[in-house]
C-alpha cells in the first residue's frame, strides 16, 4: 500500500474529547471527505492538508475514531488499530490532552508498542497551565521516544510546527526510538517464549504486528489477535498457556490482562512524575505524599540505606534462634545417618563420602536456610509494597552520577539475588556501552550466595547485635566500589552518551500474604535445589581431592586440595589467608555457597558451632572480615562468567572481569587488613 | 492498581472522585483506569444526571460529566475481587 501512496498519510489518533476534531479541522480546512469506515457505522473523516500549511508538500489526513486504548473491545479501537497496521500511515499523530496526561498516555504508549511512527500533539497546554501543570515537552519526547509538539489547537497555535515535525517524521528525520514496557520477570519470560513461537509459526502476524506486541495481546486475551495467530498456529492457546495464566493469577491475585494494564500505568506514572511539575496548589494525593519523602533527592538515598540496614538487622536478630534449631536438626540427621551407615556395614570410604558430602557440605549450607528465608521475605515485602521501584527511582539519579545509566540500578538490584539473571537483565539497556558497564560492575553486587558466606562468617565471629552492621558495611563497600569502577570504566572503556529512560512507579499497596509467600518460596526453592544438587556434587569432588592421593591425611597438606592451596599460599600471604582459606576461595569459583561447605570439609566438622570454634582458633575477627571483603569482590562464579561471555559475545570481557575483580579484591583486602591492624584490631 | 479499583467499586465507591481518593491517584488517571476496565468487561458505566454530593456546590458540576459517571462491577469483575 505504501508504495502506491501519492502523498504521505498522517493518521490522527487520540482519546475522545482531546480536541482531535479541532486539530483535524485546522489541518484540512474545508478539504474534508466524510463517510463511514468499511463495514462499520463509525464515521470516517479524511482530507487534504491545507495549502497554506503544506507549502510545496502535501499530505492526506485521516481522522481515526477516538479511543482510550488499542484493544479489540470496541469497534472504534479495532478500526484505529487495523488502520495503523494495515494501511501503514507514514505518521500517526496522537492528539493528547495536556491537562489529562496520565489518561491520554495509555494510548500513546500502546501506539509506540505497536511500532507506529508517532508524533504527539500535546494539545490544550493553555488549560494545563491554568490548572497549575508545567509539562516538560522535551523530557516527555525523550522518555516516550517520539517528537512532542505543544499545541493550542482552537487558537491554531503550534499547528505549523506540528505539520513541520510530521513531515520530518515521515521522512525518518525526527528523533524517534523504540520503547518497551517492562511487564515483570514472569510475564516477560512468557512474552519472549510466545514471541519466538509466533515468529516461527505465524510469520505473517509477526511481520504485521511485531512478535512481541502479538504475544502481549495474546496474554491480554485479544480475540482479534488470537484469531489471526490461530489461523497459522492452532495450538498457540494450549493448556500450557492456560496453566501459566492460572499460575500468574494465583501469584498476583488478578487476571493477566489486569496485570499488563497495571504495568502500563506504572510505566506512565514514571513518565508523568518526571515530566510534570505541579504547582503548590495542586491537591496532594496519598501516594504523592509518601513519594515526596521516599523519592526526595536528599532524603531518598539515606532512607534507602536505612531500610537496607533495618533489613539486615532483622534477618540476623530474628534468624539467630531459628538457625540454632536448624543446626540441631542437621546435627541429629547427621547422627542418624552415621548410625544407619554403620548398621548397614557400608564400606568406610562410602560412609565418609556420604557424611562429608551431605552433612559437612549440604548440611552446613542448609543451616542458613532461616536467615535466607528471612532475607527473601524482607525483599519480597519491599518489592510487593512498591517501595523497591521507588528505591530504583532514587538510586537511578545516583547511578547517573557515577557514570552508569539510570536503568542500571535494576540489574544491580537483581544482583542481590543472583548475578546470572542480573547480567542478563542488562539487556534492557539499549546502548551497547551502558550495557557493558552495567555487566562489568554487576559482579561487585553481593549475590545471595555471597550473602550466605557473610551470614556464616559474621555470625561466627561477631555478636548477633553487630553481625548485621558488619554485613551492612560490606554492602556499603560494594556501593563504593561500584561507584569507583563505574566512573573509571566510563572514563576509559565507554563513551559519554546517555539515553533517557522511564522508571516504572507502581502505586503503593498492602502486599498479599500469598504473593509474598510465593515470591519467598520461589527464591528459597532455588537455594534448596542448588544445595541438594550442585553443592552436593562439588562436595563429592572436594571430598575426593581432600582424601587422595592414597595415604594422604584427609584434608591435609599432602592431599590434592592441600597441594593446590600450598602452591597459591605465597600470593595470599600478605592478606593473612592460610591454604585452607585459599582452597575455600578456589571452590567458590564454582559457586559461592561452596565456600561454607569447603570450611566444613577442610576442617572436618559437621555442625556450625564446632566449625565456628575451629575457625576462631585460626582466625581473628579482622581476618574474617578481610576474607569477607575478598569474597565480596573477587572473581564471580563460573556461571556468571559464562553469562558475561554470552551477553558481551566476547571472551575478552569475561577474562577482563576475572582479572580486574581478583586484583581489586586483593588490593581492597590488603588495605582493609592494614587499616584494621593500624587501628589495633589485629 | 486496577484490581484495587475493582475492589473499591465492590465496596460501594462508585464515582471517579471517590475511587481516586481511595487509590491515591489523580482523577484523570482514575478515569483512564476505569475506562480500560470497562473496555475489558470488568465494569459497566452508568450514566448519571445528578452530580454526586461532593460536587454539588461546584459551578462546573454539570459539565464535569466524566467525574459524575458511575461504574458498577460486571460478573467478570465480581469474580476478580473474590480472589
Amino acid at each position: 500500500m505504501t508504495g502506491k501512496k501519492e502523498f504521505p498519510v498522517f493518521a490522527l489518533a487520540g482519546n475522545p474529547n482531546t480536541g482531535k476534531t479541532t486539530v483535524f479541522n485546522a489541518l484540512t480546512g474545508t478539504h474534508q471527505k466524510i463517510g463511514n469506515w468499511p463495514g462499520a457505522t463509525v464515521e470516517k473523516k479524511s482530507g487534504r492538508l491545507r495549502k497554506k500549511l503544506s507549502g510545496k508538500n502535501s499530505a492526506r489526513i485521516v481522522d481515526l475514531p477516538g479511543t482510550y486504548s488499542l484493544s479489540a473491545y470496541t469497534q472504534e479501537e479495532l478500526i484505529a488499530r487495523n488502520f495503523v497496521v494495515e494501511e501503514e500511515p507514514d505518521v500517526v499523530v496522537d492528539v493528547v490532552d495536556a491537562s489529562n496526561l496520565e489518561r491520554n498516555l495509555y494510548l500513546a504508549v500502546q501506539l509506540k508498542e505497536l511500532g507506529a511512527n508517532l508524533v504527539i500533539a500535546l494539545n490544550m497546554v493553555d488549560i494545563a497551565h491554568r490548572r497549575g501543570y508545567k509539562i516538560d515537552a522535551k523530557a516527555l519526547s525523550e522518555l516516550i521516544g517520539c517528537p512532542v509538539v505543544p499545541l493550542v489547537a482552537d487558537k491554531e497555535e503550534g499547528i505549523e510546527e506540528l505539520v513541520e515535525v510530521a513531515f520530518l517524521a515521515a521522512g525518518g528525520k525526527a528523533a524517534s526510538r523504540q520503547i518497551s514496557v517492562n511487564y515483570g520477570k514472569d510475564l516477560e519470560g512468557k512474552i519472549e517464549e510466545l514471541g519466538e513461537r509466533i515468529s516461527r509459526k505465524s510469520p505473517s502476524a509477526a511481520e504485521k504486528y511485531g512478535a512481541r506486541w502479538a504475544a502481549v495481546k495474546l496474554l491480554e486475551k485479544d480475540a482479534d489477535i488470537i484469531q489471526k495467530v490461530q489461523t497459522q498456529d492452532k495450538g498457540i492457546c494450549d493448556a500450557r498457556l492456560s496453566d501459566f495464566e492460572r499460575e500468574m493469577e494465583e501469584k498476583t491475585g488478578e487476571p493477566v490482562d489486569i496485570t499488563i494494564a497495571s504495568r502500563r500505568y506504572g510505566f506512565i506514572n514514571g513518565i508523568v512524575k518526571t515530566v510534570i511539575e505541579k504547582s503548590p496548589e495542586e491537591r496532594i494525593i496519598r501516594s504523592d505524599q509518601i513519594d515526596r519523602i521516599v523519592t526526595n533527592p536528599l532524603l531518598g538515598v539515606p532512607l534507602f540505606l536505612l531500610v537496607m540496614y533495618s533489613l539486615f538487622q532483622f534477618v540476623f536478630i530474628t534468624g539467630e534462634p531459628l538457625m540454632g534449631l536448624m543446626e540441631a536438626g542437621v546435627g541429629l540427621s547427621g547422627s542418624f545417618l552415621g548410625e544407619a551407615l554403620s548398621a548397614s556395614k557400608a564400606p568406610a570410604w562410602f560412609s565418609e563420602l556420604i557424611l562429608v558430602a551431605l552433612v559437612d557440605g549440604v548440611g552446613n549450607v542448609l543451616i542458613f536456610l532461616p536467615n535466607i528465608l528471612l532475607l527473601f521475605l524482607g525483599i519480597a515485602v519491599l518489592e510487593d509494597t512498591g517501595y523497591m521501584a521507588r528505591a530504583a527511582f532514587v538510586m537511578s539519579r545516583v547511578m547517573q552520577k557515577i557514570g552508569l545509566h539510570g536503568k542500571s540500578f535494576i540489574p544491580l538490584v537483581l544482583g542481590f539475588g543472583c548475578n546470572v539473571p542480573a547480567v542478563m537483565a542488562a539487556r534492557t539497556l539499549k546502548n551497547k556501552d551502558d550495557r557493558l558497564l552495567t555487566i562489568l560492575v554487576n559482579p561487585l553486587v553481593p549475590c545471595a550466595a555471597r550473602m550466605e558466606v557473610f551470614v556464616f562468617l559474621a555470625g561466627a565471629f561477631f555478636a548477633p547485635t553487630i553481625a548485621g552492621q558488619v554485613v551492612f558495611s560490606l554492602m556499603l563497600l560494594s556501593f563504593l566500589l561500584i561507584a569507583a569502577m563505574g566512573l573509571l570504566f566510563r572514563r576509559f572503556i565507554a563513551s559519554e552518551t546517555k539515553q533517557p529512560f522511564v522508571m516504572e512507579l507502581p502505586p503503593y499497596h498492602v502486599p498479599t500474604f500469598k504473593g509474598i509467600f510465593l515470591h519467598m518460596w520461589q527464591r528459597t526453592k532455588v537455594f534448596v535445589q542448588k544445595a541438594g544438587t550442585f553443592i552436593f556434587l562439588v562436595a563429592v569432588i572436594m571430598w575426593f581431592l581432600a582424601s587422595y592421593p592414597q595415604g594422604a591425611e584427609y584434608g591435609g597438606s599432602e592431599s590434592y586440595i592441600g597441594m593446590a592451596g600450598h602452591m597459591l599460599e605465597p600470593l595470599f600471604q600478605p592478606l593473612g589467608f592460610d591454604w585452607k582459606g585459599i582452597v575455600a576461595l578456589l571452590f567458590g569459583f564454582l559457586a559461592k555457597e561452596v565456600v561454607i561447605s569447603a570450611f566444613g570439609i577442610l576442617y572436618s566438622v559437621a555442625d556450625e558451632a564446632a566449625l565456628t570454634d575451629t575457625l576462631a582458633t585460626v582466625w581473628t575477627p579482622l581476618q574474617a572480615y578481610v576474607f569477607m571483603a575478598f569474597t565480596l569482590i573477587y572473581v564471580p562464579c563460573i556461571a556468571t562468567i559464562a553469562v558475561i561471555k554470552q551477553e558481551t559475545n566476547s571472551w575478552k570481557w569475561a577474562g577482563f572481569t576475572i582479572f580486574y575483580s581478583t586484583v581489586l579484591a586483593w588490593l581492597i583486602a590488603f588495605i582493609v587488613l592494614q587499616l584494621g591492624l593500624a587501628l589495633g584490631y589485629g | 492498581m486496577l484490581k484495587k479499583a475493582l475492589e473499591e467499586i465492590g465496596k460501594g465507591h462508585t464515582s471517579v472522585w471517590e475511587i481516586s481518593r481511595k487509590l491515591g491517584t489523580s482523577e484523570t488517571a482514575t478515569e483512564g483506569i476505569l475506562m480500560v476496565l470497562s473496555e475489558k468487561g470488568y465494569l459497566q458505566s452508568e450514566p448519571q444526571h445528578t452530580p454526586p454530593a461532593p460536587c454539588s456546590g461546584c459551578p462546573f458540576a454539570q459539565q464535569c460529566t466524566s467525574s459524575s459517571k458511575r461504574f458498577s462491577l460486571t460478573e467478570k469483575g465480581k469474580k476478580v475481587i473474590k480472589k
